[in-house]
């Protein structure tokens, strides 16, 4: 509960602390890309904090270079 | 947030108003006819007390109508009565000059020229200007049917001698300090320094208060680009009153959000001038002793005026043991709660023991102890400053008692909390300029509490970001950090020691970026006495 | 086009030494001492000589683009859709070590100093000194790290000279026990870690040096004194601990820092390995952060990476506490997946670009 809200603050803290430059300097992309990230980070982290699954782009990295450390393993041994 | 920004230009809308009002009394020109002049002098001042005006007739016929006004305590009485109104109406009438030749010759040239025996005279033609004038001491002479008249230099008021600097004091030095008078101070800057490229440019800033601000440099040694903007940030300033060079310091500095001084200031002439030299910037402020000087880096909170005249080794010794100091009062209170709270095993076990011993009996855990006693020292300082000289022995035996003895005695704090907190506050004494020791006081609290938080880890992270707060700053476009970083080896000659005067023998490179050499190289300064006297 | 930022050939040379000790000095050690046991310090000397070559492969690559970065190059060489592609994955690798750093962050602080903090609290704060230099610039935090460096050499002095009663030469033998073989496996390993993650200063080199002629040869001695540094780190490593306890160790720099005992007095004083480790790591951290930000900008086009950086932080902070789950995963990935995509990104694309690069300007000169 507690760091669901501790995250909600610290989002809109970051809101308020970046919106008004952006839009007084009209940078509407940055203003894009700046609420998707804070968005999905937001995200991110309640589900973290929940203790919940994420999926880990290790393990698909692992999946992808492996024939590659195989092959690196075995020339090194 | 629409209506809030609505609610302030509806405020700044009216304060424009009020000074537009303002400025339609003071752009009226002199007219001819001195009753008109005096009329509407005496009706912007709203006869005030102080205010003299004193009208009478000169020349040989007497028909040339002439009006004097000064203003009591500002002006020299003596001065006026001897050197304008006795020409006025005593001399005058031993020449011939009657109304009629009068009108003929220019009498406002004659009055200038053969008449009136002072050095500093102006034309006044406006309004403005004339009170601006007389408000500052001088005399104003009108002359009816001319429609300029003349202000005459007459300051003269009480001030205080030129005594000891209080907050800046030396062993070996001189020890002259400014006065509020900033004739004066320029004076004693004049005498350190007697080339003829020595500027004062002179300003008046503050829409009401109309404080005169003074701006010397040496032209050639000085970067002409920090010149200008020194000028150019003074001249942005549209402000009511400037009553400290505090409030210009504030004005004009580069980064308001941050707790470090980007401008030193000293109340000594000779530190300014060595300043000069160096190829700095001084601001001077009438009504202050206080003397800006820019651009100031980091290092050049460390240095001292006395550090020049004593000994090379001793200054740099002492200079060690300012930085070192700097670290010891910044750390003591946070390092002391980081390893007690986290790291107890960093202490030697003879040394645990006892702390441990010590905080046996205290209820606070060791941050709220630190907070507490830096918290009160801190209070107690304040009001070391403030208070009447009367009551000054009491003050000090409740803060040694109190704080000291019955603290430790009831169980509040422990004694080792008091070591630390008195070695915190006596390294604070150590570096020489007081707006960098305030500076430490706030960084202190801090670093207290990402000791208490984060260990050691928290002091050192909170180390890094100073560093990179401090590399972030710009003292007038100098980077601050200057010459450490970006690092400079010729500058090195004069920061953290000081090597022998023969040695150093350039100024810092980034603030004077054209001159840089100010004496005979070393090979040749070194000093050679001779072998044997025989 | 984002604001060009210029920092001097000095500067350069002391983020490159920053960049290669960066996690180096606290992880290789033990990982040398475990494949070469006592020829560490030969592995680290091959480690060297390995990191040279690569910087004079990072000179050439970065000759290509004098004046942007190799993000933006990409675009220009591949054109517009492929290009970005290969420059999103390259930012997302330079974000996903930042999280892998954060995650050793992290372990080495919640075991070695502060066991009772979590570990979230830990990475938060070291990654908001992170995000705090990189919104001020390349600059600033070049700058700072002229005057932190200089505190990194201080220590690092101590920490040999005080070491000197403890070494013992015997721990050194026998020499070549294993043959070349281990010896390159740790060779290989330490460079991984060190010159091969340099390829992230390919974001500021040569766009941000001064004179790009001094900056090469930046380049060259920082690689050369750092390698010299943690030379002497493994050195003292076998030295003083034997390569046993160097290799089983996570942290054999710490339990080295911990040996030093001068006079019964002068004990305990690890934490300035600590304060070493805390300066190399931050500017690892800060170079990869302010690489993947700014990659990622320039990919956008952005006029402005700083509104960027709180966003991602939020979201490196949650991706370092589920990348590893453990340290066991992360031995598993260092001695499976990582060198071959380190290898992908901070050799063989590069390869690829040089190749590119050599091939459309002969078909240019053809026509």
């Amino acid at each position: 509960m507690w760091p669901i809200i501790g995250i909600v603050l610290a989002a809109i803290g970051i809101a308020i602390y970046e919106v008004p430059s952006m839009i007084k300097r009209n940078l509407k992309k940055e203003l894009w890309v700046f609420s998707v990230l804070l968005i999905i980070g937001v995200t991110l982290s309640i589900i973290e904090s929940l203790n919940v699954e994420i999926p880990n782009p290790m393990d698909w990295l692992t999946i992808i270079y492996k024939p590659f450390s195989d092959i690196f393993l075995r020339i090194l041994k | 947030m629409k209506f809030i920004e609505k609610m302030f230009k509806s405020k700044m809308k009216s304060s424009a108003s009020n000074s537009e009002n303002q400025k339609d009394v003071n752009h009226i020109f002199l007219s001819k006819s001195l009753e008109k002049n005096i009329n509407l002098i005496k009706k912007t001042l709203g006869e005030s007390s102080d205010i003299v005006i004193r009208e009478f007739f000169a020349g040989e016929d007497g028909k040339i109508k002439i009006g004097v006004i000064y203003t009591d305590g500002l002006a020299d009485k003596t001065l006026v009565q001897t050197f304008i109104l006795e020409p006025l109406m005593l001399e005058m009438r031993k020449t011939n000059l009657s109304a009629n030749i009068l009108s003929k010759k220019n009498s406002f040239e004659i009055l200038k020229n053969y008449v009136i025996p002072k050095g500093d005279m102006k034309d006044v033609s406006d309004f403005e200007y004339l009170f601006t004038q007389l408000l500052s001491g001088n005399t104003i002479i009108l002359i009816d049917s001319y429609n300029k008249g003349i202000a005459v230099d007459s300051r003269g008021w009480e001030s205080r001698d030129v005594t000891e600097p209080t907050s800046q004091t030396v062993i070996r030095g001189p020890k002259e300090g400014f006065t509020e008078t900033l004739r004066t101070n320029t004076a004693l800057i004049r005498r350190k320094i007697k080339d003829p490229s020595l500027r004062i440019e002179a300003k008046q800033i503050g829409r009401r208060t109309k404080t005169d601000i003074c701006i010397i440099f040496i032209k050639g040694v000085a970067n002409d680009k920090i010149v200008k903007e020194v000028h150019k940030r003074l001249d942005r300033i549209d402000i009511d009153g400037i009553l400290e060079s505090g409030y210009i310091e504030e004005l004009i500095q580069d980064e308001v959000y941050t707790p470090f001084p980007t401008m030193i200031n000293t109340e000594r002439p000779d530190s300014v001038a060595a300043n000069l030299l160096e190829g700095r910037i001084a601001i001077l402020v009438d009504g202050t002793p206080f003397v800006l000087i820019v651009p100031a880096l980091f290092t050049d909170f460390f240095k001292s005026a006395e550090d020049y005249y004593h000994r090379f080794c001793f200054s740099s010794l002492v200079r060690i043991i300012r930085y070192f100091s700097f670290f010891i009062t910044l750390l003591t209170p946070s390092i002391y709660v980081a390893v007690t709270t986290f790291h107890q095993e960093m202490l030697p076990t003879p040394l645990l023991i006892s702390i441990a011993a010590q905080r046996e009996g205290v209820p606070f855990p060791a941050v709220f102890e630190a907070l507490l006693m830096e918290l009160a020292f801190e209070i107690l300082r304040e009001a070391g400053v403030r208070m009447p000289r009367a009551a000054g022995a009491a003050i000090s035996i409740v803060g040694a008692l109190v704080l000291g003895e019955a603290a430790v005695m009831a169980g509040i704090v422990s004694p080792a909390m008091v070591i630390v907190v008195s070695l915190t506050a006596i390294s604070s004494f150590v570096i020489p300029s007081y707006n960098l020791s305030i500076t430490i006081r706030i960084l202190r609290f801090l670093f207290m509490i990402l000791g208490a938080t984060f260990g050691l880890y928290g002091i050192s992270l909170g180390l890094i970001a100073l560093v990179l707060h401090l590399c972030s700053l710009r003292s007038f476009g100098i980077p601050y950090m200057a010459p450490m970083a970006p690092f400079n080896l010729d500058d090195q000659r004069d920061t953290i020691f000081r090597l022998p005067h023969y040695r150093i023998f350039s100024r810092p490179h980034l603030i004077s970026q054209k001159n840089i050499i100010r004496q005979q190289s070393p090979l040749i300064a070194k000093p050679t006495p001779p072998k044997d006297y025989e | 086009m984002l604001k060009r930022e210029k920092i001097s050939a000095r500067q350069f040379r002391i983020l490159v030494i920053l960049s290669f000790v960066g996690t180096t000095i606290l992880l290789v050690p033990s990982t040398l001492a475990a494949e070469a046991k006592q020829d560490a310090w030969i592995a680290a000397i091959l480690g060297l000589v390995f990191g040279l070559l690569l910087v004079w492969f990072y000179n050439i690559v970065g000759s290509l683009f004098p004046n942007i970065t190799i993000i933006e190059y990409q675009e220009r060489l591949f054109g517009k859709w492929i290009g970005k592609f290969f420059s999103l994955l390259f930012a997302s690798f330079l974000f996903l070590n930042c999280s892998t750093i954060l995650f050793t962050v992290g372990d080495f602080i919640t075991t070695q100093l502060l066991p009772e903090t979590p570990i979230q609290f830990t990475i938060l704060f070291f990654l908001l000194v992170a995000i705090i230099a990189t919104r001020l610039g390349l600059e600033v935090f070049a700058r700072a790290a002229e005057i932190l460096f200089f505190w990194v050499f201080v220590f690092f002095i101590i920490l040999i000279l005080f070491l000197l009663p403890e070494l013992e030469f015997k721990n050194l033998q026998p020499i070549f026990e294993n043959g070349m073989r281990p010896i390159l496996r740790g060779a290989i390993y330490y460079s991984s870690y060190s010159s091969m993650t340099n390829i992230v200063l390919l974001m500021i080199f040569p766009t941000c040096v001064n004179n790009i002629k001094q900056g090469k040869k930046a380049f060259y001695i920082g690689t050369f004194e750092a390698g010299i540094l943690i030379l002497f780190i493994s050195l003292y490593s076998i030295l003083v601990l034997g390569h046993d306890i160097s290799s089983r160790s996570v942290f054999p720099t710490y339990i080295l820092a911990k040996k030093i005992s001068i006079g019964d007095f002068i004990e305990r004083i690890e934490v300035i390995i600590a304060f070493i480790w805390f300066i190399t790591v931050i500017y690892k951290t800060i170079l990869y952060f302010y690489g993947s930000v700014i990659g990622f900008a320039q990919i956008l086009n952005l006029k402005d990476y700083r509104p960027l950086t709180l966003p991602l932080g939020m979201i490196l902070i949650v991706l370092s506490l589920t990348v590893f789950p453990s340290t066991l995963h992360e031995a598993a990935w260092t001695a499976t997946t990582w060198i071959p995509f380190i290898l992908t990104f901070s050799f063989f694309l590069p390869l690829l670009v040089l190749i590119v690069s050599v091939l459309k300007k002969k078909i240019k000169g053809k026509r």
